[in-house]
């Protein structure tokens, strides 16, 4: 009789070469990072708004009116003083109407109805929703989509640049959608197909809102925050900041919230906020699970800075690019997978550690390009 | 996602997989797990030291993951009520030897999670102690006991049925 932890060792390899099969995991990791992500999301935002809701009262509460205003983290720039705040300071994309939000994918983005249901294409058909839009379809997953997923009316899918339709057929047209050249194919069986050509991406969509979403077709922020052209001015009205060594300028409605935790729910930032972060360590956040639509992965405006050492961990070796401008080395980081932030960090002079700024990306972009535009080297004092 | 963690899912994720079935007894819950996994992985990867450390973390998470969610099912289910289908094993050399392997598997299901985990990461890994103790965040002396306890109880288990020696 065999030893028995040969035995042992035996049936582990035999158990495992019955059951293996080959696998396909991005898909699901994808799926399951998003969710994390707006998990951690939503924690933030609670906590913003308990924190916000305390700071009200505290605010209500006649005691030192004065004493508050002081200890506020912001600084008014000497050609910006600060006026009375504004209220909602979020450009409204012209291309998203009102209840729908934008679906970004690489540079390009296109808007559906809030309630419509977002998916990679390789983790299988949606929950039912009356549309649905599928990122990162290829051929395969393009044929398992049509084959197994029945549920949505209208279907939106995202094709990458490697998996673009390359030929170009003698019927198709090139037009402008908003400013954007596409290669427009004929409707076929209901089948609207878009290449945007300056971006690569391939847009399908059919469905008796097809037409309505490709119209939607634009730029997305990251591609516009991160694109060519001159910097762009920061508005009068803006008010500007001082931390970590570097400053920034926000709209002036934007509440400041210092925090010494690191760790958010979601990728996203908290919205039309400016969060100054000390924290030394992340933070363990524990999130709800979201149904994962339209609106919840859509991005946010909103700026969060961290100048301890838990956000200096966010810098990694690979930058997509940096500069040396405003008296900084700036250099931004490679994009989370649904890039609705961006994230910056910057080394300061005369600073051992990075500060890291995260810039919500939303809207036209144009605000989030302001922002980002706006980073520069503290003064001195 | 990111090239260099794709490369590495592409590179890895059957390998953990492996693990993670033998850890579940159920190819599929050992899928989910090592997504869940992979995933959490991806989040912090940039907290990471290099790409070297994103393998042993990922075992990390993975193995708290696992203990985790044993201790969450355990006053619901037991997740080893049925043998798993063994459709392209290796034919057993005789009717004696399908009994043992059988009632091996089946012992080794019922094991608690921190056994089955240090047997699995053993017997299946070729890991020392040290580097057990380091993937299930015990100290060396615990992964022993839980070794020795582990194989006593298999030990136990089967000789009840199969006559093994003790």
């Amino acid at each position: 009789m065999k030893d028995f932890e040969t035995a042992l060792r035996d049936l582990l390899v035999t158990q495992v070469a019955a059951a293996e099969r080959p696998v396909e995991l991005l898909g699901g990791v994808r799926l399951r990072a998003h969710q994390l992500r707006a998990r951690r999301r939503t924690m933030a935002l609670a906590t913003t708004v308990v924190i916000a809701v305390a700071l009200v009262v505290i605010a209500v509460v006649p005691l030192s009116l004065a004493a508050l205003s002081r200890i506020g983290g912001a600084d008014s720039g000497p050609s910006a003083p600060a006026p009375a705040r504004s209220g909602s300071s979020e450009p409204a994309s012209l291309v998203t109407p009102p209840g729908w939000s934008p679906v970004t994918y690489g540079d390009l983005q296109v808007s559906v109805p809030n309630s419509w249901a977002v998916r990679y294409a390789s983790t299988g058909c949606s929950v039912r929703a009356a549309g649905t839009v599928y990122l990162d379809v290829t051929l395969k997953s393009s044929a398992s989509v049509k084959r197994d997923c029945h549920k949505s009316t209208n279907v939106v899918e995202l094709i990458p640049p490697g998996a673009a339709k390359l030929s170009i057929p003698p019927t198709a047209t090139v037009a402008k959608v908003n400013g954007i050249a596409v290669l427009r194919e004929p409707d076929k069986d209901g089948l609207l197909r878009y290449v945007a050509l300056p971006l690569g991406v391939e847009v399908a969509a059919s469905g008796p809102q097809a037409r309505q979403v490709l119209d939607t077709l634009t730029r997305s922020p990251l591609a516009v925050v991160l694109g060519p052209g001159r910097r762009t001015p920061v508005p009068a009205s803006w008010r500007w900041h001082a931390f970590g060594g570097i400053r920034f300028a926000t709209p002036a409605g934007w509440p400041t919230l210092h925090q010494k935790v690191w760790g958010w729910c979601g990728s996203g930032v908290p919205d039309q906020l400016v969060e100054l972060n000390t924290a030394r360590r992340d933070a363990i956040m524990s999130c709800p699970d979201l149904a994962y639509d339209a609106k919840r992965q859509a991005g946010q405006l909103g700026i969060q800075v961290g100048a301890g050492p838990a956000a200096g961990k966010l810098t990694g070796p690979t930058a997509i690019s940096c500069s040396d401008s405003r008296g900084l080395r700036i250099c931004v980081q490679p994009p989370y997978g649904d890039q609705v932030v961006l994230t910056v960090s910057v080394r300061p002079p005369g600073r051992s550690q990075p500060t890291i700024v995260l810039i919500g990306l939303a809207g036209d972009g144009k605000q989030s390009r302001a922002i980002f535009d706006s980073i520069q080297a503290a003064r001195s004092r | 996602m990111e090239e260099e963690f794709c490369h590495f899912v592409a590179a890895r994720g059957a390998s953990l997989c492996r693990t993670a079935y033998l850890l579940t007894g159920d190819w599929q819950a050992g899928e989910d797990l090592v997504q869940e996994a992979l995933a959490k992985t991806y989040l912090r990867r940039r907290r990471l030291r290099d790409q070297s450390a994103l393998e042993p973390y990922t075992r990390k998470v993975l193995m708290t993951l696992f203990l985790s969610s044993r201790r969450r099912q355990w006053s619901k289910e037991l997740p080893f009520a049925e043998l798993p289908d063994h459709a392209g094993a290796p034919a057993p050399a005789s009717i004696d030897e399908f009994a043992e392997r059988d009632g091996l598997w089946q012992a080794l299901a019922e094991l608690p999670a921190q056994q089955r985990a240090v047997l699995v990461l053993r017997y299946f890994e070729d890991r020392s102690e040290a580097e057990i103790a380091a993937a299930l965040n015990c100290p060396p002396g615990t992964v022993k006991s839980h070794a020795a306890r582990g194989l006593d109880r298999l030990r136990k288990t089967v000789a009840v049925t199969e006559g093994w020696p003790r």
